[in-house]
Order: structure tokens, then C-alpha cells, then sequence
């Protein structure tokens, strides 16, 4: 009896640890699997997230991000119409929770949602996914997170937090934080504060129609 | 050039900031308007409530609109904007290199646009006015006055993509890829 429950409860420390260390493997493993063309995912978080995202994204070396696709909310329809490349892919992601909607509705809505985002993961099975908020991208970095684990695709999880954060994060960036692989602010401020975060000084150039 | 009346320019963005346009056009602050020697007022006030107090004042030429589709030629117009806090219309003003007041809307909370425009003050590339109606205030007028901005860098649109390339252990140099 004693035994069985030592024996239990080692097993299950075990199972614990085997999933931290392959979670953790696959989260700091990086450059040495990289090899261009890296197929990449950028998520459109609609209005400013969009102009951020777009102007981020401008100059970045085709022949190292190939194929780049996108991803939009449902309810975004204006996201696609300012994408550079008219032909590019975008897929559509079903919103976690509208504004407005209530709380045990959006529970509902939030699985269909990550059930969502699950397929959309595995059909696309992106090398990179870039991010900045807003909550809509969650489900898409749990999708991810999971293939990865699961070793179906790298997956490597960008986040680029708003310029318009100097001192506080938001709250996907707060959760992001600790499993982006790869986490960008705009500002000294909020650098100081988040040590893990890469400091992208120079970003400032952001118009509204050019 | 001394043909062209000095302007000020009030935006609101695509919201509205009833209280900003309401202070703005009192008598309290026009009169250090005039005493500054601007002649026009152009008031962009988005999804507010048109102001009824819009004539000529104080020698102050006043007129108003509720949007455009884009605001550029009315702030290359401009001598001085004042602004609303948010992202948008900040980073298009100093992107002109425009004598920016941006007043922050006190009566949002957890106003996190309100982040912005004190670290853009803190560089000296705005004067921040906490509250609307410390428009009524003529040394606040005054110290828009001295306010001598720092112009803000363009971006370095190439910054990120450096930061990426590094990251995913690509080279920087496009030509050496190429090559392999």
C-alpha cells in the first residue's frame, strides 16, 4: 500500500519533469535548426496592432521568411485590404470573446476558438509566428505551443509588445512574457523592467496613411 | 509668409474629447490664444458634439469639422496641434515635425495612452497638459509658447528584421546567403 503510493508519486514527479525538460528543450533550441526559408505566420491584430504589425514586418528578407501568411479575426475586415502583397494567404480565426460578450458565453466561444486555432496550427505548421497582441493571438500561441511539444511543427513564438507601452505590459504581453521565444519592446522603460525582453529602440516611424 | 495667419489645429482623432474642444474654445484660454497672435482655430472633433460656440473671437478666426480622411495637409498647416493622447495621431504629428500639445483625457481611467505622452515629454518631444482645463490657465499658454520641441529620429525601419535575422541565426549579410 505504502509503496504503491511512493512508487505513484515518483512516476508522477517523472512525467512532470519529462514534460518541463521537453518543454524547455524545445523552447530555448533555436539557431542551429533555423534554415532559411523559415515559413512564418504573422497575426494582423486589427487597427493600430495591424499598422504596428505591417510596419514591422516591411522589410524583413523574403528569401529568409518564405512563405509568409496571415492571420486575421472574423470580425477584422480591414486588416486585409492593407496588406502589401495581394495575394498573400490569410486564414481567419474565430474571436475568443467579443467586446461586450459575457462571461459564460465567451467561455464557450474561447474552446471554439482554441479548437480552432488547433487545426489551423497543425494544417499550417509555421516555422515562426510572429505576434502583438491583441488576446486574439493567444489561442494561436497555446496551439503552437502544443504542436511543438508534440514536435509536429517549431512553432517559435515572436511577440512585439505595443509601442504604445512604455511602462506597463499588456496583459497578452504579461502572459506571453514567459514563453515567447522571442520578446520585443519598444522602450528603455519597460526593457528595464522585463530583463528577458530585447530592446527595439529605433521603431518610431508610424503613420497612419502613407 | 507673414500673409499666412498663425494656426492652431485641434484634433481628437477617431474618437471624441468633448471636454478638450469645450475648453479650448472658452473664452478663458481664446484670450491667450489671441495674446500669443494666433488668428485661426481648426477643430477636429471627431464623434463629439459639434460646438456651438464656433465664430470669430477675440480676433480669432474658429471653424470646425468632424473627420477627414486624412488630417496631414491640416497639420503641415498648423503652427501648433493640440491633440488628444492617443498613438495614432501623436506618432503622424511628430512624424511632420509639428509643435505638439497633447492634452490627456483625465476622465478615462487606466488611461495607458497617458504612458506615451509623458515619455514623449520626457524627451522633450511634446508638452503634455494634463487636463483639459488647464487650457484656462495662461502660463500654461506661456510655457507652449517657450516649448521648443526635439525633433523626433525617424525610424530605423530595418531595426527589427536585424533583430529577427539574429535571432533565427540567419545571416545579416544578404549576399552570403545567397551564395550557400
Amino acid at each position: 500500500m505504502n509503496s504503491a503510493f511512493v512508487t505513484g508519486g515518483i512516476a508522477i514527479v517523472l512525467f512532470v519533469r519529462i514534460i518541463i525538460v521537453w518543454v524547455f528543450r524545445c523552447i530555448r533550441r533555436r539557431t542551429e535548426t533555423n534554415s532559411p526559408p523559415l515559413k512564418t505566420l504573422v497575426i494582423l491584430g486589427s487597427g493600430g496592432h495591424t499598422t504596428e504589425m505591417l510596419q514591422l514586418t516591411k522589410q524583413l528578407n523574403r528569401s529568409f521568411y518564405a512563405p509568409v501568411e496571415y492571420c486575421r479575426a472574423t470580425t477584422d475586415t480591414t486588416s486585409v485590404m492593407r496588406l502589401p502583397d495581394r495575394l498573400a494567404v490569410v486564414h481567419t480565426i474565430p474571436r475568443a470573446r467579443e467586446v461586450g460578450q459575457s462571461y459564460v458565453t465567451s467561455l464557450f466561444s474561447t474552446i471554439y476558438a482554441q479548437w480552432h486555432a488547433m487545426f489551423l496550427i497543425a494544417k499550417i505548421r509555421p516555422g515562426l509566428i510572429l505576434c502583438n497582441g491583441p488576446g486574439t493571438v493567444l489561442p494561436l500561441c497555446v496551439a503552437a505551443l502544443f504542436w511543438r511539444v508534440v514536435g509536429w511543427c517549431p512553432g517559435q513564438i515572436v511577440f512585439v509588445e505595443s509601442y504604445c507601452r512604455v511602462q506597463t505590459l499588456s496583459l497578452t504581453g504579461k502572459l506571453l512574457y514567459f514563453w515567447a521565444d522571442l520578446f520585443v519592446v519598444h522602450w528603455e522603460e519597460l526593457h528595464r523592467q522585463y530583463p528577458r525582453s530585447k530592446l527595439v529602440d529605433s521603431f518610431v516611424r508610424r503613420q497612419k496613411d502613407e | 509668409m507673414s500673409s499666412k495667419k498663425k494656426t492652431i489645429l485641434v484634433t481628437v482623432g477617431t474618437t471624441q474629447f468633448d471636454d478638450l474642444v469645450r475648453c479650448v474654445t472658452a473664452d478663458q484660454a481664446l484670450q491667450s490664444v489671441a495674446n500669443l497672435g494666433y488668428h485661426r482655430l481648426v477643430i477636429q472633433y471627431g464623434k463629439g458634439i459639434r460646438p456651438t460656440t464656433i465664430s470669430t473671437k477675440y480676433g480669432i478666426e474658429m471653424m470646425c469639422y468632424d473627420f477627414k480622411s486624412s488630417l496631414r495637409e491640416d497639420m503641415l498647416q498648423a503652427d501648433l496641434i493640440l491633440s488628444h493622447a492617443g498613438a495614432g495621431t501623436v506618432m503622424e504629428c511628430l512624424t511632420l515635425h509639428r509643435k505638439l500639445v497633447a492634452v490627456i483625457n483625465s476622465k478615462l481611467m487606466h488611461n495607458h495612452q497617458m504612458e506615451l505622452a509623458v515619455a514623449l515629454q520626457q524627451r522633450g518631444h511634446l508638452y503634455m497638459v494634463e487636463k483639459p482645463p488647464d487650457l484656462w490657465v495662461p502660463e500654461i499658454w506661456e510655457a507652449i509658447d517657450q516649448f521648443d520641441p526635439v525633433a523626433h529620429p525617424a525610424g530605423d525601419e530595418f531595426a527589427f528584421p536585424r533583430l529577427l535575422d539574429d535571432f533565427c541565426g540567419f545571416s545579416n549579410n544578404g549576399d552570403n546567403s545567397k551564395i550557400e
